[in-house]
């Protein structure tokens, strides 16, 4: 009688289908700044939704307390040549720290599935940190993954991003990762930050393929969003076979938010997340925070859950939203035939951008920081290898700083190209250069 | 000052007189509890109480009663038909967690998490929901709408609409009135056992009040809850579920009472984090105290399969007792979950082998010379013939010849077993406890954990086991006297208790203390200074006749909000508090 957890005995049955980890962290009392959408109030609605509608009642789902990221779990994914100290504030790594442990719930917590509902998001935060971009300062899912990697021995995986924003932060992360998938649903870079994500970006010379950018029209309601998620994200993930699957479940795709343009609905959501069957979900950006927020992320845990949602429906939700143009539909389905016969002839060496010079791939790219108005210069230079995904080396300054080499060995590298970069760091360190070194393969990053 | 408690126990009532500056009971009595019915026993245990200490009537200052009477109305369906008017809105279907009941009516009016009116039911709806529940004999209302403790708009107006249908003196349970805490099916549950006990719990405190003042008694009538505190006769009219499960609680602050007596400096009575481990012959409960307060568990009691929202003892209890049933199997060995009955030692039934049910852990003990209870010879020679059996260990057999030390060996095995089991499970809770989620960077980097420094053991098998348990658990162990009247003691010595949620939302202005039922319009410059004067002004008029210090403040959080049309405003949370404890220790 006095156990707390209730026993329901209602017509229906109340009972999580799949297990369900929750790691709800609000950070109440952090905000870029107090009138920004990434502010403290973001999810304090939702959490008031998850409560009164006894979410954690339900058997089967459970609530979690967020690990702290620390340090070393940043240098395995980022370069920061201003020095993490400057860019990396507790928030960030309670929010990493919250994906990390949703991670293990599932990897080894006895959970089938899990979701981070933390802020501030990550999904915009690149390979080389040079200061806040897009709300975001250091990549929370892919902290997670290459700590769940390290722990747990994991190979494929693939990361859907459902944010309304393409995820640029994590496509360069993993760029040159043929063991990475990165899937991307955006509204169309031509009418929204951060402008990138289209077809033709299909991941860097030595990993094409692996990176697939499904940009939809402004105004894609539901039947478009489930059209591109059954027939374009479910057939490759089929045919990929990730082992582990992680959602970037941002929340702006929704009809009333206010800094983007499509028309999803809660259960529009829900139905793309059960498509998608992610095994990890970790919330990204989503700023209606009282109209979308508190109705999306509920629809989401259901739909994890394996739960009914189809009484989740905004109160502001007009069945004319529901439509997608026919011209979108007509769109999107010329995308999945291409998208498709794309992915299955993985086409090699053919990465547009790139020049070729004595054995490397080169690139150079100006990138912007919106959070703090900072313009970086990079030359990228990727060595060619057939028998890995090669050595990364970026050149990188800001318009206020000097250049810093950045040396990235893959998790997978050759001894050829791990030997060239030690070997460079050698070089970096005999000429003074400003270096960060990087060597996935032993777990070891230093800086000098 | 004299205070009374009284618990109503299943076979027994037990009323104990107490002094109320030493805590000691200076005289008790136990009286036949009827079936069926509460008052008598009390009545009989009162009325001895008075006789034989010959107390003054008039000093009592204060009687607190423990019943099952609430428990009992609601295990056998002995309640009044209750219908429900429910305003789920957007989200979980609300069929899911309720019971399958032709009185349970589901309306289409809604509000948001705000508290804001996003769909008012339709008139005809509400009148054929009305019509329906009428025709079906119902005779007491809940109305519970979602975020309803935010704003009580449609819930007050749907009760208008009632009145006119079922008259005025229908009992009508408002959500907004029930709780402040979020959690919409909870409430509509809380509230379901607050409208079924009305009746019941009406009639109850009508003739205790009666009975006590034929008595000569002129003190405040209190009843103990489920949070070890207590509130008035008059609260519990209209919150009788709160005083369901109000037996555990009894007994963690008599163990507290008792423990005090023993010296002021006693590790028990400091404020030192302790587990509470009480066995009994089927179960073992185990509680935590946090800086020497009971701890409550995160949401609320569950009773009859139905999850609320009354404040009850964060327990955890284990099939495992004196009477758990050993067993060996595949050269293993099992202590329960079932119950044997009492030890084979003391079951007249039995005369030596062969027995007709397995030896319990009681008799292990005897068999260790821990225990002596009953006649030892047939626990020794339960236990001696589990060893003949090819399940047992082999290492027993292997281990020595000497039957007797192979028995002891066994029943070594069966003793640790069990310790084991309580380690665990104590420590799960724990875990359970200190892996609580937080939600902001501060609580994340403060990081307070709970750590027990020691135990306190009660139940019959305390005293012999405490030793054990000591080596087991690694921390001191203490073992307060068994005390025939300890529950009707914590009784007496209880504490009001009360918790109340504010929010406030200045660009809405309102704000509402649901608890206290209060509710107000504020303007934009409402403050997190004015929210808390507004809190302990709600307390002291609702304890003015009580003294019961300051309300303690759980949480007081101010999260400035913007609208979409750029206005700036705030929303207000505080949770507040009379904690537990014992009457004693304040004066202390």
């Amino acid at each position: 009688m006095s156990d707390t957890r209730p026993e329901y005995t209602g017509s229906g049955c109340l009972r999580a289908t799949h297990s369900l980890g929750l790691v709800i962290f609000p950070a109440f009392d952090w905000a870029i700044s107090p009138t920004h959408p990434e502010r403290e109030e973001r999810l304090l609605y939702t959490q008031d939704q998850l409560r009164e509608e006894g979410l954690f009642d339900i058997p089967g789902i459970s609530e979690h307390r967020p690990d702290m990221a620390d340090m070393a779990d940043i240098s395995r994914v980022h370069f920061c040549p201003p020095g993490f100290e400057r860019i990396v504030e507790v928030p960030h790594l309670a929010s990493a720290g919250s994906a990390i442990s949703a991670g293990r719930l599932v990897l080894a917590g006895g959970c089938d599935k899990s979701f981070a509902l933390t802020r501030p998001p990550g999904h915009h935060a690149m390979k080389v940190v040079q200061g806040g971009r897009g709300f975001c300062a250091v990549n929370i899912e892919a902290i997670m993954l290459e700590r769940l990697r390290g722990e747990f021995g994991l190979r494929r995986v693939a990361i859907v991003d459902t944010d309304c924003h393409h995820g640029d932060g994590s496509q360069d992360v993993y760029w040159h990762d043929p063991d990475t998938l990165y899937i991307s649903l955006h509204q169309d870079g031509r009418t929204l930050y951060p402008g990138s994500g289209f077809p033709n970006e299909l991941g860097g010379p030595q990993a094409l393929g692996a990176t697939i950018n499904i940009p939809l029209p402004p105004r894609t309601g539901d039947e478009g969003f489930l059209l591109a998620t059954k027939e374009i994200v479910r057939p490759i993930l089929d045919a990929w076979k990730p082992d582990l699957v992680i959602n970037s479940a941002g929340q702006d795709n929704h009809f009333s938010d206010p800094i983007t343009d499509m028309r999803l609905s809660a259960r529009g959501y829900a139905e793309m997340v059960r498509c998608i069957n992610p095994d990890i979900a970790v919330l990204e950006g989503g700023y209606s925070i009282q109209g979308a927020l508190p109705y999306v992320n509920l629809a989401v845990i259901l739909s994890l859950a394996g739960m009914d949602f189809s009484r989740v429906v905004e109160p502001a939700w007009r069945d004319d939203l529901a439509a997608t143009s026919l011209e979108s539909m007509d769109y999107i389905r010329r995308l999945r035939d291409t998208t498709l016969t794309g992915f299955e002839r993985r086409p090699r060496n053919a990465a547009s951008g790139y020049r070729f010079e004595n054995g490397w791939f080169v690139r150079e790219r100006d990138i912007y920081y919106d959070t703090d108005g900072i313009h970086e210069q990079q030359n990228e230079r990727l060595r060619a290898c057939e028998h890995c995904p090669g050595l990364l080396l970026i050149r990188t300054r800001t318009h206020y700083g000097g250049w810093s080499i950045c040396i990235h060995i893959p998790r997978s590298a050759c001894p050829d190209c791990a030997s060239a970069g030690e070997e460079r760091k050698r070089e970096a360190e005999r000429k003074g250069e400003s270096w960060e070194f990087s060597d996935q393969r032993r777990d070891i990053y230093l800086r000098g | 000052m004299m205070l009374v408690g009284l618990d109503v126990g299943g076979t027994f009532t037990d009323a104990a007189l107490v002094d109320g500056k030493t805590g000691r009971c200076v005289a008790w009595v136990k009286a036949p509890t009827q079936a069926g019915t509460v008052l008598p026993g009390i009545l009989e245990a009162l009325e001895g109480l008075l006789r034989e200490s010959r107390a003054d009537a008039r000093t009592v200052k204060r009687l607190t009663v423990s019943s099952t009477l609430g428990l009992n109305a609601l295990l056998t369906g002995n309640t009044r038909p209750v219908g429900v008017l429910a305003l789920p809105g957007p989200g979980i279907d609300p069929t899911l967690f309720w019971p399958q009941d032709p009185l349970f009516k589901i309306l289409p009016g809604a509000q948001d998490h705000r508290g804001r009116v996003t769909a008012v039911p339709d008139p005809k709806a509400v009148d054929a929901a009305l019509e329906s529940l009428k025709k079906l004999g119902a005779e007491t209302l809940v109305i519970v709408c979602k975020f309803s403790p935010k704003n009580p708009e449609l819930e007050k107006s749907l009760a208008a609409e009632a009145r006119k249908k079922f008259g005025a003196d229908t009992p009508i349970v408002l959500g907004f009135e029930t709780s402040g805490s979020l959690n919409f099916p909870r409430r509509l549950h809380t509230a379901w056992c607050n409208a079924a006990l009305y009746t019941v719990s009406r009639d109850f405190h009508r003739d205790l009040e009666k009975a006590s003042r034929d008595l000569g008694l002129t003190c405040p009538i209190h009843i103990l809850k489920a949070d070890a505190g207590s509130f008035s006769a008059t609260e519990a009219l209209t919150d009788p579920a709160s005083t369901m499960g109000s037996g555990p609680a009894a007994g963690l602050l008599g163990i507290l009472a008792m423990a005090g007596l023993s010296g002021r400096d006693s590790p028990i009575f400091g404020t030192a984090d302790k587990y509470m481990i009480d066995m009994g012959g089927t179960s073992t409960d185990i509680a935590l105290l946090a800086a020497g307060q009971p701890l409550l568990a995160r949401e609320g009691l569950t009773v009859s399969g139905r999850p609320t929202l009354i404040r009850t003892l964060w327990t955890r209890s284990i099939a495992l007792g004196g009477d758990s049933a050993l067993r060996c199997k595949n050269g293993e060995v099992s202590i329960g979950p079932d119950r044997s009955g009492p030890a084979l030692s003391l079951d007249p039934e039995q005369k030596g082998v062969p027995f007709s049910r397995p030896a319990t852990l009681t008799d292990a003990l005897n068999v260790l010379e821990i225990a002596s209870v009953g006649n030892a010879q047939l626990s020794r020679q339960a236990i001696r013939l589990m060893i003949e059996d090819p399940a047992c260990p082999p290492a027993i057999k292997n281990g020595q010849a000497d039957p007797e030390a192979q028995s002891r060996a066994l029943a070594r095995l069966f003793l640790a077993g069990a310790l084991q089991r309580i380690k665990k499970e104590a420590l799960e809770i724990l875990e359970e406890i200190n892996t609580q989620p937080v939600y902001t960077i501060r609580e994340l980097l403060v990081d307070k954990k709970l750590e027990p420094e020691c135990a306190m053991f009660i139940g019959a098998p305390a005293g012999a086991l405490r030793p054990a348990l000591e080596n087991a658990l690694g921390l001191p162990v203490i073992a307060p006297e068994e005390s025939p009247f300890a529950n009707a003691l914590g009784a007496a010595l209880a504490k009001p208790t009360k918790a109340a949620e504010l929010y406030a939302d200045t660009l809405l202005g309102r704000m509402t203390i649901p608890d206290f039922r209060v509710e107000k319009n504020i303007g934009g410059d409402y403050r997190l200074e004015d929210a808390r004067r507004d809190m302990s002004g709600a307390f002291a008029e609702a304890f003015q006749n009580e003294e019961p210090g300051q309300a303690q403040t759980v949480f007081a959080e101010s999260f400035a909000v913007l609208d979409p049309s750029g206005r700036r405003g705030r929303i207000l949370r505080i949770r507040s508090q009379y904690a537990a404890g014992l009457v004693l220790r304040e004066e202390g």
